[in-house]
C-alpha cells in the first residue's frame, strides 16, 4: 500500500549493522525492555491510524532519561532512524514504524515532577496522560486546558509533538498556547532547554518550532505546562436546527455577537442519530444538525453571554434550545459528542477520520462537496465538526477487509483534504500530517515552500534520522503526486 | 499592483544576493530604538499595505506587512474586534509587519494572548528571493513546521514578512480599572488571588506604589467583580489612558536617561534591587531602570528562569549585548536556522540573534 516507506519517493535509508546495533542497545537497557520478536513488536506496529501497519526493526522502552540520551547517541553514531512514540493514539500515522527504524517508546516516563500552584504550572514527563495532569491538579482548582478526544489515553509528549487541540481550543488554544517550557534531546543526545518561567524567551521562538514538529527535530523529555484556574460557572446548550446552513449561520452569529464559547461543536444528522443510538443522551433525532455551545468563566459573565447566545440562536432559526439543567445533564450532552466516533464506527466495519480545517463561510460548500463524493464513492460519511474554529472531522465509513473499499476511502479522504486547501483551509487542523497526509502536503504547498520546510528539518537534524518520511514530503514525492493528480497542485 | 511590488522585493533580494549586498528590512521605523537594521541597501515595506481579507465572523484578518498598526486596529474596532495582544506601536507609523518582527505584545498578553499566539500564517520572502506562504488563514492548522511563529520576534533576520494572518477577538463588552495602594510583593499576590478566584482579569500593572487591575465583561460582571476586588475605581477615560500610556511607555516611569531593561520571568520571582521597577502582566514582565552591569541583569533573569533584554539604551554608542545570551545548543540552532532561511546572510545582518 501507498503508506509503506519507499526509498525512491522518501529518502534513501542509511544502512547499519543490525546485530552490532542490538548489541549496543543491550549495553544501555535491560533485555526486558528491548523488543525484537514479531509477537513482542505487534502492539507497536501502528498508532491510532490502525489501517497503516508495519513492524520496526526493534522497539525499546527506556526507564531513564539517561538511557534515552545514550540510545540517541548510539543511533546517531550508527545512522539508525528513530521513530518516537508516546501513547500511540495519534491519528495520522506519526508514530508508524518503518522496517529499518528503532521505535523509541516513551511511555515509562509517566511521572508528574512538580506542581507549582503559585505560578500555575506543572513539570511533567512526556509519558504522563493528558487527563492525568488535570486530575492531579484538580484539588487546587486548576486544570490543563487542551482536551483532545483521546485525553484519557494520549500522553503529553505526543500532544506537544502533534500540537494537539480539542473541543475547547477556540477559547483556550492548542497545545502551543499552553506550554511554558520544553526539555528535549537532539539526535546526538545533546540537551536543549526551551522556554522558562516567563511568558516569552530569548531569541527565536524555538518552543513553537518544536511544538507540532512530529518528532522530526528532537525527542521531548520534559514539559512544563500552563495550568488554568477552573471556571466558576459552566453552561451548556444543546441546539437543534432543520438545516446545516442555519446551524452554520448560528455559529457565525454567536461570534458576531462578541461571544467566544469555550466549546462550539456541530454534528450532522447521521452523526446525531449514531450518537443517540449508541449513548441515548437525548439528542433530537429529527435534527439536520445540532450545536453544542458551552460557555464558561465568571458567573455573571456566563449569564450575560447565555442571554446573548439564546437571542442569537433563536433569530438564526433554531428549532429547539435546551440548557443543561445540572452537571449530570451537561455531561450527558457531551457524552453524545465524545462518543460520536465509536458510535459512527458501529455503522460500518471501519471508519476513517479526516481533519481538514476551512474558513467557516465555506462550510455549506464543502459539506455539499463531501455529500457528492459520498455518492460517487458509495461510502457513507458522518460529520462531526469543531464549528467554532472551522475544523472538520468527516468520518468515512468503509470496510478494511475489502481492498477496493480501503482504496476508495483513501481517495475520498484525499479529495476532502484537497477541497479544504482549495477553499483557503488546511489539510490538517489538529491530527498532524504524519505518514497519512504526506501527499496532500504537495497540494497545500509549492516546491519552494516544501524545500524551505526541509531546510528547517536539515538545520536541526542534518542526517534526517528523526522520524523520516513524515510531515515533510520529498520534492520527488510531491512531483510524482502532482503528476498523478494533474491540476491538483497550485 | 501590490503583488507586483512583492515580486519587485523578491527581485531585489535575488539581486542583493548575486551582488553580495546586505538588505535592511524596514517599516515605519518606530522601533529603531530597539532594533535598527544596518545594511548596504534598504527594503521599505510601507508601500506594501492594505487588508487582504477580513471577514469578522471568521475571527481572522489577513493584512499586508506595511499596513499601519493603527489603521488595522481602527478597522477591527469598527467591526467590534481587536488584536487581543494589545501590541504597542511606539509611534503612529508603526506597521503590523514590524510589530510581528519584534513580537511586541501589551498588557492583555498575560490574560488573553500573545501576538505569536494568534499569528496563524505568513507570506514571506526567504534569502533565495522566493515568495512563500507558510501556516494558513484558519485558526487550527498543523501542516508543516510552525514557521510563522518562528518569524514572530525574528527581527527580520530570517526573511521579509510580506503578509500576516492573525486571529482576532471581539472587543470586551466593557472594562473597568480598580486601583489598590499596596506594596509590590502583595500586588503580585493579589493578582494571583484574583485569577485563582476565576475573576475576568485582563490587565495587572504596578507603578508608583499602586496596583492597577483591569477587569472585562458586561455591566453585571463589572459590578460584581468590582465589589469582590474592591479598591478605587478610576473613570473610564483615565482607565483607557493608563493602559494606553503603559503599553506605549508614556508613563512618567519611562521618562528616564537610564537604560531600560525588559525582564520576563515568573511573577513571584525575587528580583534584586537593581533599580526602579514597574511591572506588567501581574509581575511576569518587569521594566527596570538601571545602569548596572548588563551581566548582572542577565544573571538575575536567568536565575529566575527568565530572560532580559536591554529595551532602550540612551547610550547609543554602547557595545553591550542587548539580548540574554543563548545556551550552546540554542545558539547552534539559531545559526543553522538563520542559514536555512538566509544562507547568504542578506537580511538585517546586525540583528540576527547569532553572536549578539
Amino acid at each position: 500500500m501507498s503508506y509503506q516507506f519507499n526509498e525512491t519517493l522518501d529518502n534513501p535509508i542509511l544502512t547499519y549493522d543490525g546485530d552490532k546495533f542490538l548489541a549496543g542497545l543491550a549495553q544501555i537497557v535491560d533485555s526486558d525492555v528491548l523488543l525484537t520478536a514479531p509477537e513482542q513488536l505487534a502492539p507497536f506496529e501502528s498508532d491510532g491510524l490502525s489501517m497503516y501497519r508495519q513492524q520496526p526493526f526493534a522497539a525499546v522502552l527506556p526507564n531513564t532519561i539517561e538511557q534515552v540520551q545514550k540510545i540517541l547517541q548510539l543511533c546517531d553514531a550508527m545512522n539508525v532512524p528513530v521513530v518516537t512514540r508516546g501513547a500511540g493514539t495519534g491519528l495520522s500515522g506519526g508514530a508508524l514504524p518503518f522496517a529499518h527504524c528503532l521505535l523509541l517508546v516513551m511511555s515509562k516516563f509517566d511521572q508528574i515532577i512538580n506542581i507549582d500552584a503559585k505560578n500555575n504550572c506543572a513539570v511533567v514527563q512526556p509519558g504522563v496522560r493528558n487527563l492525568a495532569i488535570s486530575e492531579a491538579v484538580s484539588s487546587l482548582s486548576l486544570y490543563y486546558a487542551p482536551d483532545p478526544s483521546s485525553q484519557i489515553a494520549c500522553s503529553i509528549g505526543g500532544n506537544v509533538a502533534e500540537n494537539a487541540g480539542g473541543v475547547h481550543c477556540l477559547k483556550y488554544g492548542l497545545t502551543v498556547h499552553n506550554l511554558m517550557a520544553i526539555k528535549a534531546f537532539t539526535i546526538s543526545g545533546e540537551t536543549v532547554e526551551l522556554g522558562g518561567s516567563g511568558l516569552d524567551s530569548a531569541g527565536l521562538d524555538l518552543m513553537a518550532l518544536l511544538t507540532g514538529s512530529e518528532g522530526l527535530l528532537a525527542v521531548i523529555t520534559e514539559i512544563t505546562v500552563k495550568l488554568l484556574p477552573k471556571p466558576l460557572s459552566t453552561k451548556t446548550l444543546l441546539v437543534a436546527f432543520d438545516s446545516i446552513d442555519k446551524a452554520s449561520d448560528g455559529v457565525g452569529q454567536i461570534i458576531a455577537a462578541g461571544v467566544i464559547p469555550a466549546g462550539l461543536e456541530m454534528m450532522d444528522s447521521l452523526a446525531v442519530q449514531a450518537a443517540e443510538d449508541f449513548a441515548q443522551v437525548g439528542y433530537p433525532r429529527d435534527a439536520k444538525a445540532i450545536l453544542l455551545v458551552e460557555l464558561d468563566g465568571f458567573t455573571e459573565s456566563v449569564d450575560e453571554e447565555l442571554e446573548l447566545v439564546n437571542q442569537v440562536l433563536t433569530t438564526a432559526g433554531a428549532t429547539s434550545i435546551r440548557l443543561a439543567k445540572d452537571d449530570a445533564e451537561r455531561a450527558q450532552f457531551w457524552l453524545g459528542r465524545k462518543s460520536a466516533f465509536p458510535a459512527v464506527g458501529r455503522l460500518a466495519p471501519d471508519y476513517y477520520c479526516m481533519d481538514g480545517t476551512i474558513p467557516r463561510r465555506e462550510l455549506a460548500n464543502v459539506l455539499n462537496y463531501i455529500h457528492e463524493l459520498s455518492e460517487f464513492y458509495d461510502l457513507k460519511v458522518a460529520n462531526v465538526f469543531h464549528a467554532g474554529d472551522g475544523n472538520l472531522h468527516p468520518l468515512i465509513l468503509f470496510d478494511s477487509s475489502k481492498p477496493e473499499s480501503v482504496a476508495s476511502a483513501e481517495q475520498f479522504g484525499a479529495k476532502i483534504l484537497e477541497k479544504c486547501t482549495a477553499v483557503g483551509g488546511t489539510i490538517t487542523g489538529e491530527h498532524g500530517v504524519g505518514r497519512e497526509k504526506l501527499n496532500q502536503m504537495a497540494v497545500q504547498f509549492t516546491d519552494a515552500e516544501i524545500a524551505q520546510l526541509q531546510a528547517v528539518k536539515s538545520a536541526i537534524d542534518d542526517k534526517g534520522l528523526l522520524n523520516p518520511g513524515k510531515l515533510i514530503p520529498t520534492l520527488r514525492r510531491c512531483q510524482e503526486y502532482r503528476a498523478i493528480n494533474t491540476g491538483a497542485g497550485k | 499592483m501590490s503583488d507586483g511590488l512583492a515580486q519587485e522585493f523578491a527581485e531585489q533580494v535575488k539581486t542583493a544576493v548575486a551582488d553580495k549586498k546586505t538588505l535592511a528590512i524596514v517599516g515605519g521605523g518606530t522601533k529603531a530604538f530597539y532594533a535598527q537594521p544596518k545594511a548596504d541597501n534598504v527594503i521599505n515595506l510601507t508601500a506594501y499595505n492594505g487588508i487582504v481579507d477580513y471577514d469578522p465572523r471568521e475571527l481572522v484578518v489577513t493584512v499586508k506587512a506595511g499596513t499601519k498598526l493603527g489603521a488595522l486596529q481602527k478597522i477591527l474596532a469598527e467591526n467590534g474586534q481587536m488584536l487581543a495582544c494589545e501590541s504597542p506601536a511606539f509611534g503612529e507609523d508603526a506597521t503590523i509587519g514590524g510589530t510581528v518582527a519584534c513580537a511586541f505584545s501589551g498588557p492583555r498578553r498575560a490574560y488573553t494572548a500573545a501576538l505569536r499566539d494568534y499569528l496563524l500564517g505568513v507570506k514571506m520572502i526567504n534569502g533565495q528571493g522566493e515568495i512563500l506562504r507558510l501556516g494558513g488563514q484558519v485558526i487550527k492548522n498543523v501542516a508543516g513546521f510552525d514557521v510563522p511563529r518562528l518569524l514572530c520576534g525574528s527581527l527580520g533576520s530570517l526573511g521579509i514578512i510580506l503578509e500576516v494572518s492573525l486571529k482576532v477577538l471581539p472587543l470586551p463588552h466593557g472594562e473597568k480599572t480598580l486601583v489598590h495602594e499596596i506594596p509590590m510583593g502583595y500586588a503580585v499576590e493579589k493578582t494571583h488571588q484574583a485569577l485563582q478566584a476565576g475573576l475576568p482579569v485582563t490587565g495587572s500593572a504596578y507603578d508608583k506604589g499602586k496596583l492597577y487591575l483591569r477587569i472585562s465583561g458586561g455591566e453585571k460582571t463589572l459590578a460584581s467583580v468590582s465589589s469582590i476586588v474592591g479598591g478605587d475605581q478610576v473613570s473610564d477615560g483615565a482607565s483607557n489612558t493608563f493602559w494606553q500610556q503603559l503599553k506605549e511607555q508614556q508613563l512618567d516611569f519611562f521618562d528616564t536617561n537610564l537604560p531600560l531593561w525588559r525582564v520576563s520571568l515568573a511573577a513571584n520571582a525575587s528580583v534584586d534591587e537593581l533599580g526602579d521597577q514597574l511591572f506588567d502582566w501581574g509581575g511576569m514582565l518587569r521594566w527596570i531602570k538601571t545602569d548596572c552591569d548588563a551581566q548582572r541583569v542577565f544573571d538575575m533573569a536567568k536565575s529566575n528562569g527568565g530572560h532580559a533584554n536591554l529595551f532602550r539604551n540612551p547610550n547609543s554608542q554602547s557595545t553591550v549585548s542587548r539580548h540574554q545570551p543563548l545556551s550552546g545548543v540554542q545558539s547552534q540552532w539559531h545559526q543553522r536556522l538563520k542559514a536555512a532561511f538566509d544562507s547568504a546572510n542578506t537580511f538585517n545582518p546586525n540583528l540576527s540573534f547569532v553572536g549578539v
